[in-house]
Parts: C-alpha cells; sequence; structure tokens
C-alpha cells in the first residue's frame, strides 16, 4: 500500500514514516502543499495523510481542490486542531478520516487499515483465499492452519494480490502500489518477491494460489 | 435602574400637569370674576325695577284713593245740590206762607241766621234765642250732608276691599260721616279747615287702630249751602287785588279716604318675594355657571391629561424606537458573527455615532477574537505537534530493538521537538511578562554594532544552510554607536528580525544587517530580498499571533509571536520601529533607538 505523507514538521514526519514503513506501508513524503499538491495529482496513493497547517497552501484548501478535481484516494487529516468545528470542517471538506495530534502510530495504523478495507469494499479484517488465512489487523497469515513468517513487503505484495484476487495484477501496479518514490526501478524486483512468495505461501500447498499470466502479470487465484 | 421612556414621561407629565393647572386657575378665576359682575349687575337691575314697580304701586293706591275721594266730593256736592234745590222749594212755600200765618218767622229765620256775623262758624248756635230753635233744627237737617254708604253708588275703583271714608265738616251740626267699613273706628279730625288752605293733602299711612294701617288721602271741599252769598262768580271784580279773588269758604268738608294697606303690602311683598326669586335665581344661574364650568374644566383636564398620557407614552415608544432597534441588534450580535443588524440609514443622527463606535468595536473584537481563535489554534499546533512527534519517536523507539544509532537519531529528534515546544512557551511567557507589567528592563553601556556581529555570526551558519548571503554593514565609526540600553533585549530584536529575514526570504538571497548614526539615534536596518510583505496587512505585522501568511510558514517557531515581542521591547526601550516592504522584493525593518533615554523611562515597568 502506498501512502503519501504530507507533514511540514520534520522530526514527526521522520518518525511517521519510519513506523509506516516498517508496517510494510510504502511511504512518499511532502514538507510543503505545493509539494503534496505534485506528488498527490502525479501517482495514485491508497491514502493521503494529510496536515492542515502546511505553509504556502493550507491543507484544507488543498484537499478540497483535489475533491473537486476528482482525486480518489482516501484521506485522512492529521491535525492540532481539536474542536468539533474543525472536524465537521475537515470531514465536509472531503477527509474520509480525521486525527487529532498528539496521537499513537497504533490508532493511525488501525485507521489505515480501515481506509483500505473500505477501498476494497471488505468489512472483515481476516482474507480467506481457499485455506490460505491473512488477517490484516495483527498481518499473521496462515496456510491450511499453519502460521508462515512473512516480511513486510512480502506481506505487503500477498495482502495487495489478495485484495485484487480473480484479476490480474501488473508488474507496474504493483511496484506503484509497494514501492515510493525513492526506490529504484529494476524490472524483476516485482518476480523476486513473487518468487519469495511463492517459497512461502505455495510450496508444499495445493492448490497454487499465485499464478502466472505470461505478458500480462500476476494474479491470485479466486475462491472458486 | 431608571427606565429612560419612564422618566420621559414623568417630566413631560410633570410640566403639563402645571401648565394645566396654571390654565385651569387662571380661566376658572376669571370666568368667577366675570360671573360675579354679571350677577352684580343683574341684581341691581332687579332691585331697580322692584322699586320702581313698589313706587308704582303706591301711586296707584294714592291715585285710586285721590280719585275716589274727589269722587266722593263731587256726589257730595250733587247730593248737597239737590237737598237745597229741595229745601230751596221749601223755602219758596214758606216766602208764600210767612205773609199768610203767624210762623212766618220761622220762615224768615234761615235769612236772619244767614245775615248774622259768622265768626269761626260755631258760636252762632248759643247766641240766637231759642225763639229759633226750630229753625236751627230745620237748618241743622238742610244743612247735613246727607249720605250714606248705600247713597254712594260709587264703582269698585280697582280695591280689594271698600276702602274706608269719613267726612267731617266745620260745621258744628254737622255730624262727620263714617262709612260703614269703619266700624267704630274714625279718623281723627281734621283739625283747622279755615286755617288749611289746601284743598288736599300728600296722602299719608296712619294707624287706624294700633297696628292696623292704612294709606289715606285726605281732600278738602265746599259743597254748596242752602243759604249762601253770591257764588264768587257773579261777584264784581274788585279793584286793588291782584289775581282771581279768593272765595270766601265757610262752610267746608274734609274727605278721608283709606284704603287697608294689607292689600298693597301683600303685593309688595309679592313683588319682593318675585325678587328675592329673581335673585335666587341668578344667584343659582351663576352658582350652576360657575359649577358647569368647575365641571366642564375638571372634564377637559382630565381628557387631556389622559389622552397627553397615552400620547406621552406613545410618542416616547416612537422616540424610543431606534433605541431599542439598536438595543435589539445589539442583543442579537453574537461571537460568531459579531454582525450589528441595524441599518444605519434608518437611525437618527444622534444613534450615529454610537452605531459607528459599536460597528467599529465589533469589527475590532471580531478581529481580535478571530486572531485569537488563529492564536489558539497556531498555540496549540506549535505545542501539539512537537508534542505529537515525541511521542510517535518514542512510540516507535519502544515498537522493537534498534541498533544505538538508530536510538541516538531518535532522542535527537525527540530533544529537538522539545526544544521547540519549550521556545514557544517561553515567547508565550515573554509575552505574559511584557503584559503584566514585570519584565524587567535592565539598562547598561551596549555596543550596538558589536552587538549586531554577535547576533549575524549565530544566524549566519542558519542563513547558508538556507542558501542565503548575510552581510553586516557599520556606517559609524568604533564607539559611536554606544547608548545605554538592555542587551538581551537588544539582541532579541535583532535575532528576530534575522530570523524572519532568514525565513521568508528566497533561495539564493541576500540578507543586509546595517547599523548607523542619525540625528540623536542609533538606527539598525534588517533588510532581506524575501517574499515582502503585502501593503495592506503592513499595519497589523506587530500585532501578536498575525501572520502575513495565513497558513503557517515552513519553521513555525514564531507562532505568530516575533514581532510582537519586538514591538513591546522597543517601546520598552522608547525607540520605533518601522517597516518598509513591496511584496515580492523584499523587506527592510528599521530600528531607531534613542542614544540619550528620558530617565522617567529607565525605571522598571
Amino acid at each position: 500500500m502506498r501512502i503519501l505523507l504530507v507533514e511540514d514538521h520534520k522530526p514527526l514526519a521522520r518518525a511517521l514514516r519510519q513506523g509506516l514503513e516498517e508496517e510494510g506501508y510504502s511511504v512518499d513524503w511532502a514538507a510543503d502543499g505545493a509539494d503534496a499538491d505534485v506528488k498527490a495529482r502525479s501517482t495514485s496513493y491508497d491514502v493521503i495523510v494529510l496536515d492542515v497547517m502546511l505553509p504556502h497552501v493550507d491543507g484544507l484548501t488543498l484537499l478540497q481542490n483535489w475533491r473537486k478535481d476528482g482525486l480518489k484516494s482516501h484521506v485522512l487529516i492529521l491535525t492540532a486542531r481539536s474542536t468539533v468545528d474543525d472536524k465537521v470542517k475537515g470531514l465536509d471538506s472531503g477527509a474520509d478520516d480525521y486525527l487529532t495530534k498528539p496521537f499513537e502510530l497504533g490508532e493511525l495504523l488501525a485507521r489505515l487499515r480501515a481506509l483500505i478495507r473500505r477501498e476494497h469494499q471488505v468489512k472483515d479484517p481476516v482474507i480467506r483465499v481457499f485455506d490460505l488465512e491473512i488477517d490484516t489487523s495483527s498481518r499473521m497469515v496462515k496456510r491450511a492452519g499453519q502460521s508462515i513468517a512473512l516480511t513486510p513487503r512480502e506481506y505487503a505484495l500477498l495482502e495487495f494480490l489478495a485484495f485484487h484476487r480473480g484479476k490480474v495484477a501488473t508488474r507496474s501496479m504493483i511496484w506503484e502500489h509497494l514501492y515510493n518514490e525513492q526506490d529504484e526501478s529494476t524490472s524483476n524486483v516485482v518476480d523476486v518477491y513473487i518468487r519469495y512468495l511463492r517459497n512461502k505461501i505455495d510450496k508444499g500447498f495445493d492448490p497454487p494460489l499465485i499464478l502466472t499470466r505470461w505478458g500480462e502479470g500476476y494474479m491470485m487465484r479466486g475462491e472458486t | 435602574m431608571r427606565s429612560i421612556r419612564l422618566s420621559l414621561v414623568g417630566y413631560f407629565l410633570g410640566l403639563l400637569a402645571l401648565a394645566m393647572s396654571g390654565a385651569w386657575l387662571l380661566v376658572y378665576q376669571s370666568a368667577s370674576v366675570t360671573l360675579a359682575d354679571k350677577e352684580r349687575v343683574t341684581l341691581q337691575l332687579i332691585e331697580a325695577r322692584y322699586e320702581a314697580r313698589r313706587a308704582t304701586e303706591s301711586k296707584q293706591l294714592d291715585d285710586r284713593l285721590l280719585e275716589r275721594a274727589l269722587a266722593l266730593a263731587g256726589r257730595v256736592q250733587v247730593e248737597t245740590d239737590w237737598t237745597s234745590l229741595q229745601y230751596r222749594t221749601l223755602h219758596c212755600l214758606g216766602a208764600i206762607t210767612t205773609p199768610t200765618g203767624p210762623m212766618a218767622h220761622l220762615v224768615a229765620a234761615p235769612w236772619l241766621l244767614q245775615t248774622q256775623p259768622r265768626g269761626n262758624g260755631r258760636e252762632g248756635f248759643g247766641l240766637h234765642p231759642p225763639a229759633l230753635f226750630a229753625w236751627e233744627i230745620w237748618r241743622l237737617g238742610l244743612n247735613s250732608v246727607k249720605l250714606n254708604d248705600s247713597e254712594l253708588l260709587l264703582p269698585q275703583g280697582g280695591f280689594d276691599r271698600e276702602p274706608y271714608y269719613q267726612i267731617d265738616s266745620n260745621d258744628p251740626w254737622t255730624r262727620p260721616l263714617r262709612s260703614v267699613s269703619l266700624g267704630d273706628r274714625s279718623f281723627p279730625a281734621p283739625g283747622d279747615f279755615a286755617a288749611d288752605q289746601a284743598l288736599h293733602w300728600e296722602p299719608d299711612t296712619i294707624e287706624l287702630t294700633p297696628g292696623h294701617e292704612v294709606r289715606r288721602v285726605r281732600v278738602k271741599a265746599s259743597p254748596r249751602r242752602l243759604f249762601t252769598r253770591l257764588p264768587p262768580r257773579f261777584s264784581p271784580p274788585r279793584p286793588g287785588l291782584s289775581g282771581p279773588p279768593r272765595p270766601r269758604e265757610s262752610f267746608f268738608i274734609v274727605l278721608q279716604v283709606a284704603a287697608d294697606l294689607s292689600g298693597l303690602n301683600t303685593r309688595l311683598d309679592e313683588l319682593m318675594a318675585e325678587r328675592d326669586e329673581e335673585y335666587a335665581t341668578v344667584r343659582a344661574e351663576t352658582k350652576s355657571s360657575l359649577s358647569r364650568l368647575w365641571n366642564r374644566l375638571t372634564a377637559i383636564a382630565i381628557v387631556t391629561l389622559t389622552a397627553t398620557v397615552a400620547g406621552t407614552f406613545w410618542m416616547v415608544w416612537l422616540g424610543l424606537l431606534p433605541l431599542r432597534r439598536l438595543s435589539d441588534a445589539v442583543s442579537q450580535v453574537s461571537a460568531r458573527d459579531f454582525q450589528l443588524a441595524v441599518d444605519r440609514s434608518n437611525l437618527p443622527s444622534e444613534l450615529t455615532p454610537v452605531v459607528d463606535k459599536l460597528v467599529g468595536t465589533l469589527a475590532a473584537l471580531k478581529h481580535a477574537f478571530t486572531r485569537e481563535k488563529q492564536a489558539t489554534a497556531d498555540i496549540s499546533h506549535e505545542l501539539r505537534t512537537p508534542l505529537a512527534s515525541i511521542l510517535m519517536t518514542a512510540d516507535l523507539a519502544l515498537r522493537k530493538d534498534r541498533s544505538p544509532a538508530e536510538y541516538r537519531e531518535m532522542i535527537q529528534d525527540c530533544q529537538a521537538s522539545a526544544k521547540q515546544i519549550n521556545q514557544t512557551i517561553e515567547r508565550l511567557l515573554t509575552l505574559a511578562r511584557l503584559d503584566s507589567g514585570v519584565a524587567l528592563y535592565r539598562p547598561q553601556p551596549v555596543d550596538v554594532a558589536e552587538l549586531a556581529e554577535q547576533c549575524a555570526a549565530v544566524v549566519r551558519p542558519l542563513a547558508e544552510a538556507s542558501g542565503l548571503g548575510l552581510t553586516v554593514t557599520h556606517r559609524v565609526s568604533p564607539g559611536e554607536a554606544r547608548l545605554n540600553t538592555d542587551p538581551d533585549k537588544l539582541r532579541e530584536i535583532v535575532n528576530n528580525l534575522l530570523h524572519n529575514a532568514v525565513q521568508y526570504n528566497r533561495p539564493g538571497g541576500q540578507i543586509d544587517l546595517s547599523v548607523a548614526r542619525e540625528n540623536g539615534h542609533v538606527r539598525v536596518e534588517v533588510k532581506d530580498t524575501g517574499i515582502g510583505i503585502p501593503t495592506e496587512v503592513q499595519g497589523r505585522i506587530f500585532e501578536r499571533f498575525f501572520r502575513a501568511d495565513p497558513s503557517r510558514h515552513t519553521d513555525g517557531l514564531n507562532a505568530g509571536l516575533g514581532l510582537a515581542i519586538v514591538k513591546e521591547y522597543i517601546d520598552l526601550m522608547s525607540g520605533r520601529i518601522d517597516v518598509q516592504s513591496e511584496e515580492g522584493n523584499g523587506t527592510r525593518f528599521r530600528v531607531d533607538l534613542p542614544v540619550i533615554r528620558e530617565e522617567s523611562n529607565s525605571s522598571c515597568r
């Protein structure tokens, strides 16, 4: 999942970024409104974490402009303003969620997961594909009752495939959602991670869940 | 609390009541005087008329009495003449018989008597010889006034009751004749007939019997006698006497005619009663007029007063309407909009200054409120963001084991955030101290040029990190920029201005700091090539929490307090600061500090 973090306070942005990345999200950071505007319009983010008080352009103005122009990404507002009026104003500007500073990382992560589930129209935090169980809240993966340990990036790839199961995910899609702007783009990084994942998920289990569509990309087997 | 409306109504009604009672009294007084005059004149008229009628009544009675008396006299004359004619016939018979009979002397006797000197007319009776007695009786019979009531067929003459009369004569043989109505009463005898030549007397009022008053008229008459001398009309004129000769009257009668005064008195009483009645009527009329006037005046006063009370209430209500509209508008002002919902063109000119002032104050309040709200948001942002950063970093550090280098980095982040919080709090406290007047001013000799160099040295690394050039220019000879001031506060001022110059500059920009001496002042200028300040907000940049940029600026260190503190400090130093800026072309702050500070300001604030 790819997230745009818009926060002008550098230490906070640094900590947030690290925390999110350790959870397997790929994070882009924008320190002011203008930068955020450019990034949000050029890349399709799953979630934008947006601070309201920003230099140059106010966060709410930015959000209103995005919504006006049809930007679909989920937006979570992060602000020091905690009055009801401010929350109402924020949500009415087109935000999906609202979190006031100071907050805890756990809460932010839970809200992000909820937003992602909402994006894929899933309510159950546990995704089941045949005998594979992905618990998106605790990030635990089981196949036929056996726990499988995955690195954050492998987990992110599995979750992405699971959310798009039955549908082909191209390499560029996978790239866009799993890597941030600073990662070097190499053609076979996705293939490498797919191989790692297959080794852990499909090896020794039947049927294989990760399918290859030659010339297109990869796909997780549908429920049937 | 007193109501304007009630006070106004009270004053007005008091004044009105005073004026009305004055008018009331005036009208009533003059009306009563006029009415009293009218009454007096009317009473005088009635009195005069009464007197006239009274006189007329008396005169009428007297006239009627006189008329009756004259009528009686005429009657007596006629009767006497008739008797005389009868006896004249007898006399002729006697004259014829005398020569033929022994009793001829009896026939001649009257003639004898007649020729006798009569004196006072009463003595002769005793002088005649008894032989003449028969003659005397005869004479008596002849000369008596033969009258009685039945013979006096006189007209009623307008009397209520038949008047009394009495006829006396100077003839001793003649009995006074009295009317039947007199009964046994009588008028006093008329006295000496001859001496009184008057034919009649003024009517008078006498008492017939004690307590019984009557009006009396007396008339003297001389009826013809049987044997008289030639009547005067046959006498030849006498030489030596002027005027007509007075007839010698030897036989008189005096008629006294009287009428009961009771009729007249009754009449007069009636008249008096009538007069009194008219008096009473006039008085009653006057009284009723007065009371009508009183009632009418009172009614008018009450109606006027009532109408005026209502009118006054209405008028005052009308007059106070704009005030109430204003009051309503003021009561509707809320902390949300600070709008005074009142149409200024509809208000009277007296209220316009109030409204203007109110609108101005509300605008200032709204401005302050908005600024305060913004400031609160700013402060909370300034405090919560670093706090969130500390919490987040700590959270992150505790999530899993990390390398010492990672821990070090995290702790450094925490430290930076804590410092930021501390700085914000410090600034807030500085302003609070300035407000409460406990900020101490500790002057000591300071070389401003030196101090500027120190500040520049502190800020230069920051400026260079942002790609800015920082130069310091001295336009003073060494030691010339010395003055007595608080170095800490001056340093704060210069640092703040330099920080602003760095923050609001453009990449590759330039900052100039210069110190100069200008008519008794030391001038410090900070000039940058940054984004500038819009002209319309230049006057407000020294307000607390004011930001030329409504969203936050990159660093966010000052929370809109930096220039506010600068201004307060400069005021404390009796200095002056002004700003010159053009949007997009940089800003120049100029601080003038007096070399000699006034003593009054050198004490603690």
